[in-house]
């Protein structure tokens, strides 16, 4: 298992999210005997609201681990101390330290508060929304790349203009996931860019048992099935309402 | 354990088509490639295919296609066919060297190609395009060339252009962004096993990977 994982209790009636979140390293960096290069984090806040951050680190990047975990914690703990989104990515940038493209990495984060959802992200990976009548919806669009292996990294000169954002009320909403490159050949039907039912119906319904754990989650990341398809680390963090 | 087999049990995947990776062979098989250079050709061909073959993701992603410019002019040998179903039917050599009109023939495939794949929701690699060639050209070459090098500026493909013993490899070094490369005798099978396992490499990498191609000291002249 690669990356981060922090849960922080909050007081129980300030809830409004319950999550689950796994990270799995890829038979590529396990046939190289090398750590995965997903980062997830989640924090609850003290008004009950939950930050989720998950990151790629690029292949390529020496110190690819090393970044993704930087951008999610530095991603998390600005969300949590009240910055906005956009703020929250300028320290999470700055975590990558003085050479940033040597901590290459992909940065997704949600802040899901009582009456709304709001996403941001530099470079690929998704982060989907579950309404309460069952449909899906990505949150934040997918940038106009035309290559299927290349993105845009929170280390690149040009990042800003990568960066996208999308708020949603939350008060029609069932569920949010926020998942890393390596699952969108399995969750999301690429030719519509749309979230796949078949994924997400078992996945959510799932997520809102209460004796489901994130044990449970991380070894069906790291099952035979998903490896047989993806040889890419796999990261997939689950919101859940609350009533 | 039995909530894992709920999730693993209940999970449906999405049926994607494989990403694609467009390879296009532009080969020259005028009357000097005749004899033993043709011959030296196929056998790298079979090699090619062969080698694809052994790469179950490959298999599915590389889609290969030839063109071939000779006596008979420009023929698209080879239309884009997957590495899973590509065998290659043995080429003959005769005629003049219209390589002009055969890298146009090649540009003109990637990019209907490359639209056919966004018509059909189907994601895809930087497509390639491979030459080779043991002359010059005896038709206009340098408005394709302007073409070549506007492709490459755009990111649309990477042209790579490799001279057999007798090409001129100035006029190569005029159409191809990248230096091109001089083939050592008729080292074909050791050039066609470089190219599907740069292939393979591209047809796996992810975003951010800088694919290193494997060394061309196998088979080029260094």
């Amino acid at each position: 298992m690669g990356g981060r994982l922090t849960t922080v209790p909050a007081d129980a009636a300030l809830r409004c999210w319950r999550t689950l979140a796994a990270t799995a390293t890829g038979a590529g960096h396990l046939a190289r005997d090398e750590p995965g290069e997903d980062a997830v984090e989640v924090r609850v806040r003290d008004d009950g609201a939950v930050v989720i951050a998950v990151a790629d680190g690029a292949g390529s990047a020496p110190e690819a681990r090393e970044g993704s975990a930087a951008a999610v914690a530095a991603a998390v703990d600005a969300c949590s101390s009240g910055a906005c989104l956009e703020d929250a990515f300028e320290l999470a940038r700055n975590a990558l330290g003085d050479d940033p493209p040597r901590r290459a990495t992909t940065l997704l984060v949600a802040v899901l508060g009582a009456d709304a959802v709001e996403v941001a992200q530099v470079g690929d990976g998704y982060a989907i929304a579950r309404r309460a009548d069952g449909s899906y919806e990505v949150l934040v669009p997918g940038a106009d790349r035309e290559y299927v292996n290349e993105t845009t990294f929170l280390s690149s000169a040009n990042w800003r203009s990568d960066l996208r954002i999308g708020v949603l009320p939350a008060d029609d909403l069932s569920g949010v996931a926020l998942l890393t490159d390596g699952l969108q050949l399995v969750a999301v039907e690429l030719a519509t860019d749309t979230p796949f039912p078949g994924f997400f119906d078992p996945v959510f319904s799932w997520a809102s048992d209460e004796g489901s754990s994130e044990d449970d989650l991380a070894a069906f990341l790291a099952s035979p099935r998903i490896a047989e398809r993806t040889d890419d680390d796999v990261t997939l963090a689950l919101a859940v309402r609350l009533p | 354990m039995a909530r894992m087999t709920q999730l693993d049990l209940s999970v449906e995947f999405a049926t994607n088509p494989e990403p694609r990776c467009a390879c296009v062979l532009l080969l020259d098989v005028s009357g000097s490639m005749s004899g033993r250079p043709i011959d030296a050709l196929n056998e790298g061909l079979r090699a090619f295919s062969a080698d694809l073959a052994t790469d179950s993701l490959a298999r599915q992603r590389v889609e290969v296609a030839i063109v071939t410019f000779g006596g008979a002019g420009v023929t698209v040998e080879q239309d884009f066919v997957t590495a899973a179903g590509f065998e290659p039917r043995s080429l003959s050599a005769t005629g003049g060297t219209p390589m002009g009109a055969a890298i146009d023939k090649a540009l003109s495939l990637v990019d209907d190609r490359k639209r056919q794949y966004r018509e059909n929701g189907i994601v895809y690699y930087r497509p390639w395009v491979f030459l080779i060639t043991d002359g010059e050209p005896t038709d206009s070459w340098q408005e394709s060339a302007a073409k070549v090098r506007a492709a490459e500026e755009a990111n649309g493909l990477a042209f790579f252009a490799v001279g057999v013993e007798g090409a001129n490899m100035g006029v190569l070094s005029q159409i191809a962004v990248r230096p091109p490369l001089k083939l050592d005798g008729l080292k074909f099978v050791e050039l066609f096993v470089w190219l599907s396992r740069s292939q393979r490499a591209v047809s796996t990498s992810k975003p951010g990977d800088q694919t290193a191609l494997p060394t061309v000291e196998g088979w080029a002249v260094v």
